[in-house]
């Protein structure tokens, strides 16, 4: 179960370093005067995209197999899927728009 | 039997299964809401010789990164030259900064396309200010601006070869973001706009359907028309 809180922390941290860094980005380069190097824009909302969506993703589904493998009760299990899946979703979300970005999707 | 396989959850395929399975299902529900993967490839192929201009007015700071988070990669990896301006400030010089970079990116030669961001916007007074064989070198000109469909004649007799605008008071900007993945793709322009207008609406509709909201005035409002050139596509009209 120390297993599955630490992936499931970890999704959730990556996803609010993403809001959270985004955020600022958005603040830091279009707020007057302007703060962030135009060069840096793109480079940091890729980063934070790839936070938020792979990094998320593969922290949050790992956390559902470890779920699946080490909870005894079918009931338990069902309640840490069910846990995860909001930050699943969200993760998905932003993965979609990473690949949108790149042309993938 | 493994130490791992004597894990006193489901087997390890069972739960390979089960992650697989969901991780699976995200995609699938998230391919429904907005749109289903594109099998094409964006047209990189004489990239070079085509260019684009794209500006933002003065909104909030989320919306001009947005946008510009959104359009830059997508047209970098189809166009050889990209000018992208941000409206800042009073916008008091907007209509110099405008007419310099547009005109040094069509005294280069190449047929620009133009995206214009913006709400209700002057940029085809703007545009009448540079000279005419600079404009004739202006090919497709999509504008989201609200109402801005009436600017179709004007922008067709500046020198474009085709204009996409939007009917009233509009949510052009999701039109956008399916309007322009297919544009890089190499689609005709008429087939993006009815396709464009279709996943549009169908968002629109699902969305407002959530909300208890009436979806039919937006999506009327929101409806992209075509003037000009209807089979132009990235790689210019087919012969």
């Amino acid at each position: 179960m120390k297993l599955f809180l630490v992936l499931l922390l970890g999704a959730l941290a990556a996803q609010a370093a993403m809001l959270d860094g985004l955020a600022w980005l958005w603040e830091s380069a279009y707020r007057e005067p302007r703060v962030l190097d135009e060069a840096l824009e793109l480079p940091l909302t890729w980063t934070g995209l790839a936070l938020g969506g792979p990094l998320a993703l593969a922290l949050g589904s790992t956390a559902i197999y470890a779920a699946l493998r080490r909870a005894r009760s079918f009931a338990l299990r069902a309640a840490l899927v069910v846990l995860v899946t909001p930050s699943l979703l969200a993760a998905t979300l932003t993965t979609h728009v990473l690949l949108a970005l790149a042309g993938i999707w | 039997m493994s130490a791992q396989d004597a894990a006193p959850g489901c087997s390890r395929r069972t739960a390979l299964g089960v992650t697989a399975l969901l991780v699976v299902s995200c995609f699938a529900l998230v391919g429904a809401l907005s749109d289903a993967p594109r099998l094409a490839r964006p047209i990189t192929a004489e990239r070079a010789q085509r260019a684009a201009f794209a500006i933002r007015d003065r909104v909030y700071p989320f919306q001009q990164w947005g946008s510009r988070a959104f359009s830059l990669p997508l047209l970098e990896s189809v166009y050889g030259r990209v000018e992208y301006l941000t409206l800042r400030g009073d916008g008091s010089d907007g209509a110099a900064r405008y007419r310099e970079r547009l005109g040094a990116l069509l005294e280069s030669g190449v047929e620009v396309d133009l995206f214009l961001l913006a709400h209700t916007n002057p940029f085809v007074a703007w545009t009448r200010e540079l000279a005419p064989a600079q404009r004739e070198r202006i090919r497709l000109v999509y504008n989201t601006g609200c109402y801005d469909l009436h600017q179709r004649d004007e922008w067709l007799a500046l020198g474009a070869d085709a204009y996409v605008g939007h009917v009233g008071n509009s949510a052009s900007s999701l039109f956008y973001v399916y309007f322009l993945r297919a544009w890089i793709r190499g689609e005709p322009l008429a087939e993006i706009v009815e396709g464009s207008n279709a996943l549009t609406a169908r968002f629109l509709r699902r969305l407002c359907g959530l909300l208890g909201a009436r979806a039919e005035p937006l999506v009327d409002a929101t409806r992209a028309e075509l003037g000009g050139e209807e089979h132009l596509a990235i790689t210019g009209v087919p012969r």
